[in-house]
């Protein structure tokens, strides 16, 4: 793990230096008790803000669109997916960015640990499967990220520098969540979301942390006329979540950052499985993993299946 | 002041009786979450067992969504009629943190200053503030720093604590009345020793995180700073700081369409929103990014305590604990206050 630090900012260092980029989006933290925290670091004598450790959540990609120039950037696994995605897209060049990616072996989720990990987050140790977490063993498994669990793509499928170890890929098996969902009709379907949608306090994190979530005028904020009211009634707040699914539907890469920043704890990457299998099956097609790749809403293909169009 | 003791397991029952005379409104287990319901018809159990409440017990008085009135098409034109609003039993707020309970003096006076808003003030009137001592304050709480303590609120009870027992003291004269049910007991020298004992120790475990002194001031002074831009910059403009802020108390009023007709309601607002201060023309003056947290801890801690003489931060953290991208208020005032002392 300090590998990768020192490597990273090694990196960093003689980027910033050779004006390589003129801007580095990574991981900070102020001190060492503190969460990493997404950072830009401008200057040289910067660098040493930058760290890496096993709660590097964020995904950066989402601030590429809010800098301008040359950008680096450190990007997981996942999140070089969606950074892949938004080149497909035209939102950035592909020449303008240098990817500092890091193969990761997953993410420990805060949520997961006895008191957010606030007490025991410092005295943390990781050894292979082993996480120490204030002087109790727990497996990785149990303390990281849902979607770490079925992580497919932990290396960086396109990246200017890789850093760490050589990761496996995990076995994708997120059939649970959704064959249970998909084995419910509709009746127990909407009440298991209008459960749920019920806490949606409607704050938009989900929307505004979203890489894909980038459009300059929201359906969701139009007020002349308001498609979708402000009111917390749970026919708006259906609409408020099927609207923005809808809008990144073969183009999310399951980065899980709705989830993960929904003050409610929203289960929102139910969602997400759900329409990536329908984007696979019904189009072969698998979002952010490669450049040459035409996002798939945005391509015909005389074999496309129509029977949906009644 | 009446103090008394009462044991952990009769809770349920106090509760229960409170509910036949007041819509009374707890800490409950929501899938993980602890979230504050009304126990009118459910059948949760409360916790004690809990930091602090995800979600401030603000919507009891404030709720996101309020239906002021309703309109529908007639043969004869519009018809509109107000919202039913049934006055039942008045609120009562279970076991609320002390600073939750501070935002509440805020809120009394904003809305029945210079216009009394009924909606807040109908759901206030008579409502009882049963607050629940903090005994074991969080990494993320700071409330001695903006004049607050996780012991002492201006409540009708305040209970602590002990275990197996709960020491509870009348402050007012309807919390005293509360106090008489035979759940209570006298509360004996020994608990009241635990409990002076719980208190110092959680008055203990407060650091001072930033310095209130002459704060308006000081932020007055920053507004044309070049530091803005910098420290906001890794926040999205998601509203999740201040729906989930105690004092945060913006709201937008909007129509919306129904069946065969609509309603007027008011809705919590952002200032995090662009949409908060987007003007018909198109224009708007809170355009960037930067300049919509800064609207935030100048209203904080210059435009409401210049205004009002109260501080709009009681330190509860929620903002800081619950920002997808750790935006850190106590981070983001510090380094405000110490370019103020390196510029001079």
């Amino acid at each position: 793990m300090i590998n990768i630090q020192d490597e990273l900012r090694a990196k960093a260092k003689e980027l910033l230096k050779k004006k390589k980029v003129n801007v580095l989006i990574g991981y900070g933290s102020l001190n060492e008790n503190d969460l990493p925290k997404p950072i830009f670091i401008r200057e040289e004598k910067d660098v040493d803000m930058l760290v890496w450790n096993p709660f590097c959540i964020n995904n950066l990609g989402k601030y590429l669109l809010k800098e301008r120039g040359k950008i680096g950037i450190v990007a997981k696994g996942c999140d070089v997916r969606s950074i892949i995605g938004l080149i497909q897209e035209h939102k950035i060049k592909r020449e303008n960015i240098v990817i500092l990616g890091i193969r990761c072996p997953g993410i420990i989720d805060i949520r997961k640990l006895p008191d957010k990990g606030n007490a025991t987050r410092l005295h943390m140790e990781r050894k292979n499967n082993v996480v120490m977490v204030g002087g109790k063993k727990m497996q990785f498994e149990e303390v990281c990220y849902d979607k770490c669990l079925t992580c497919k793509y932990p290396s960086p499928i396109e990246a200017d520098f890789r850093f760490g170890e050589e990761v496996k890929a995990r076995k994708e098996n997120e059939g649970d969540s959704v064959s249970k969902l998909e084995s419910m009709n509709i009746e127990e379907r909407l009440k298991y979301w209008d459960a749920r949608f019920e806490k949606c306090i409607r704050c938009t994190a989900c929307r505004e942390i979203c890489p894909f979530c980038y459009c300059e005028r929201c359906i969701l904020d139009e007020t002349i006329p308001a498609w979708v009211s402000r009111s917390t009634d749970l026919s708006d707040t259906r609409l408020f979540h099927m609207i923005r699914f809808l809008h990144v539907a073969g183009r999310c890469v399951d980065c899980g950052e709705c989830e993960r920043a929904c003050p409610m704890e929203l289960p929102l990457r139910k969602i997400v499985k759900m329409i990536e299998k329908d984007i696979k099956e019904m189009f072969d097609f698998e979002p952010g993993t490669s450049l040459e790749d035409i996002p798939v809403l945005a391509q015909y293909n005389i074999e496309d299946r129509e029977d949906f169009i009644r | 002041m009446t103090e008394k003791v009462i044991s952990r397991e009769k809770i349920q029952d106090l509760l229960k009786k409170l509910g036949e005379s007041y819509n009374v409104f707890a800490p409950v287990q929501d899938e993980g979450k602890v979230l504050f319901m009304s126990l009118e018809n459910s059948s949760r159990d409360v916790v004690l067992e809990f930091k602090n409440a995800l979600k401030p017990p603000k919507e009891v008085f404030f709720p996101q969504t309020d239906i002021l009135f309703t309109f529908m098409k007639t043969t004869d034109g519009v018809r509109s009629e107000d919202a039913q609003r049934k006055k039942s039993k008045p609120n009562l707020i279970f076991a609320i943190r002390p600073c939750d309970v501070q935002a509440l003096q805020l809120f009394d006076k904003v809305f029945s200053g210079d216009y009394q808003d009924s909606l807040y003030l109908e759901r206030r009137e008579d409502s009882i503030i049963i607050s629940m001592v903090c005994s074991e304050p969080q990494e993320t709480c700071f409330c001695t720093s903006v004049g607050g303590s996780p012991v002492t609120a201006e409540a009708d009870i305040i209970l602590t604590d002990l275990g197996d027992q709960i020491f509870a003291s009348g402050l007012t004269e309807s919390g005293e009345k509360i106090l008489e049910d035979r759940n209570f007991k006298t509360a004996t020298r020994e608990f009241m020793d635990k409990k002076k004992e719980a208190h110092s120790r959680a008055e203990g475990s407060m650091k001072e995180v930033f310095n209130m002194n002459k704060i308006s001031e000081i932020i007055g002074k920053s507004f044309e700073k070049p530091f803005w831009n910098d420290i906001s910059r890794r926040c999205i403009n998601c509203y999740t700081c201040t729906f989930l802020c105690p004092t945060c108390h913006c709201f937008d009023i909007t129509d919306v369409k129904r069946k065969g007709g609509g309603e007027r309601i008011k809705t919590w607002d952002s200032c995090m929103s662009p949409l908060f201060t987007l003007h018909a023309s198109g224009h708007n003056p809170r355009g960037e990014e930067y300049s919509r947290w800064r609207q935030r801890l100048f209203h904080k801690f210059k435009y409401l305590p210049d205004n009002l003489g109260l501080l709009g931060c009681v330190g509860c953290g929620r903002c800081l604990d619950t920002c997808p991208t750790g935006m850190d208020i106590r981070e983001i005032l510090n380094i405000v206050i110490s370019e103020d002392k390196t510029k001079e």
